[in-house]
């Protein structure tokens, strides 16, 4: 039987909508390419409160009235911009200005653009020297007994050999977002340096970075056919303008990547991926070796179960390798979708209660001095 | 019924047919293996070319571009050296005071 014909009526109605939507496509694209839309990320205002080399922190303005919680420190990994934590400040996505709404003091420690002088950074530079003297310029600047710091993917891995190494550190608790520790379980990424098939040397540049070119070629090896997706979500978002900013901005940052210190992923190649050692709850750094069971601040470990790039296999030993109180949550969703996007909203809430909560039982680490 | 343009819908089912099968080739031992030498033989391209080009630049009394890089080493070096230099001298003000 010949299937019903449609109301022409309808049929018309949407071949008019179809014909809107693509004069807006065609519209917004225009603009888009003229450069008559611009996209603002990370436009909270902020300010430099101190700096080694490249290594910037800031201190965003506070909002009163003012949390009597812990000072947050914002870490981010070593190949991405910082610029997630803050989005699109004018579309509400934005963490920083979540945290303020609530009250809380909030720092970003931006590593900077690694050029020839990085090169040669290790991870001890980052968590013997760095991290740990941001921590104490956070705590002075905000007259505070210690601080909480907020992690995402790399950033964690820093703050968790950070806390470990040095435990006398005044750091209140640990908050990673899709963090690994097992960095074996990190897609075909892993396999293609196994063995010394691949080192690191044949893909630096000629300062002795990982360009961000060859970031960007092995995170897409995650999701080979990712672009096409892509592609799509932009064939929609076209025809909304806010949706077309949201996907710009989404997109600049994560294609955005930066160099990776030369000396730095060596480390992570051979200690993390070859010999797997963190996942055994040891890293050395150089004369020292950091042990995870050593961490005396609470651990918050937020992830996302369709993370193709950080599955959950690469972090949910991590309670195992600790003696300090931990805590987890998973949320149906992937990388960046635990800052954009519809489980954000629940990520967030999750988040900022944690790192509101001063009543946690253990010895008082959350007063102000003074 | 399905409010997707007829397009949309192919493209979305190609995608979830061949992803799968790129997936899996990507993480087969072979394309490990694979894109290893081929960084490897690039690295080595490059080395050579580069070494034929040094021979003909340095015959004209020309820099090149290695040698420009050792020169940029070279102050990368040094700047890491006053940094930490400035580092020191920050810690030794932080403790007099």
């Amino acid at each position: 039987m010949a299937p019903p014909l449609r109301d022409p009526r309808a049929v018309l109605g949407s071949v008019r909508s179809e014909l809107e939507r693509t004069g807006r496509r065609v519209g917004n694209g225009v603009r888009v390419l003229t450069g008559q839309e611009k996209v603002e990320v990370a436009s909270t205002p902020r300010r430099e409160i101190w700096r080694s080399g490249i290594v910037i922190l800031y201190k965003y303005d506070a909002v009163e009235p003012l949390a009597d919680a812990p000072p947050v420190l914002l870490v981010m990994s070593l190949v991405t911009k910082p610029d997630i934590f803050d989005l699109m400040p004018d579309l509400g996505v934005s963490l920083v200005r979540a945290m303020q709404s609530r009250g809380l003091r909030v720092y970003l420690l931006d590593w900077g653009v690694p050029g020839p002088a990085e090169a040669k950074n290790t991870i001890a530079d980052y968590t013997l020297n760095y991290l740990p003297r941001a921590v104490h310029e956070v705590v002075a600047d905000a007259e505070a007994v210690n601080v909480n710091l907020f992690c995402y993917c790399m950033g964690g891995t820093l703050a968790l050999v950070t806390a470990a190494a040095d435990p006398k550190l005044p750091i209140a608790g640990i908050l990673s977002v899709a963090t690994a520790i097992d960095f074996t379980k990190l897609g075909p990424i892993p396999n293609l340096v196994r063995n010394g098939r691949l080192e690191i040397q044949h893909v630096a540049d000629e300062h002795g970075n990982v360009p961000p070119a060859v970031l960007a070629r092995a995170i897409k090896l995650v999701k080979p056919t990712g672009d096409v997706t892509t592609m799509l979500s932009l064939w929609d978002a076209l025809a909304d303008r806010q949706a077309l900013y949201a996907h710009r901005a989404l997109l600049g940052w994560a294609g955005a990547h930066i160099p990776f210190p030369g000396a730095a992923a060596q480390e992570i190649v051979e200690l993390c991926m070859r010999q797997n050692l963190l996942a055994q709850g040891e890293l050395p750094l150089g004369r020292q070796t950091a042990y995870l069971r050593d961490i005396n601040c609470r651990v918050f470990s937020v992830f996302g179960t369709e993370d193709a790039l950080v599955p959950p296999g690469a972090h949910n030993m991590l309670g195992s390798l600790l003696d300090a109180p931990f805590r987890e949550l998973s949320l149906p969703t992937g990388h960046v979708g635990l800052f954009v996007g519809r489980q954000a909203r629940h990520a967030t809430k999750a988040m900022l209660e944690w790192l509101l909560d001063t009543d946690r039982g253990e010895p008082a680490t959350a007063d102000r001095k003074g | 019924m399905s409010t997707q343009p007829w397009w949309r819908s192919a493209i979305v089912q190609v995608d979830a047919w061949v992803e799968p099968q790129v997936s899996k080739a990507i993480h087969h031992e072979n394309f490990a293996r694979v894109t290893g030498v081929a960084y490897h033989l690039k690295h080595i391209l490059e080395n050579e070319t580069s070494k034929v080009s040094a021979k003909v630049l340095h015959t004209l009394n020309l820099p090149t571009r290695g040698d420009v890089n050792r020169v940029a080493r070279q102050l990368a070096d040094v700047e890491r050296q006053l940094r930490g230099l400035s580092d020191q001298v920050g810690k030794r003000d932080r403790e007099a005071r």
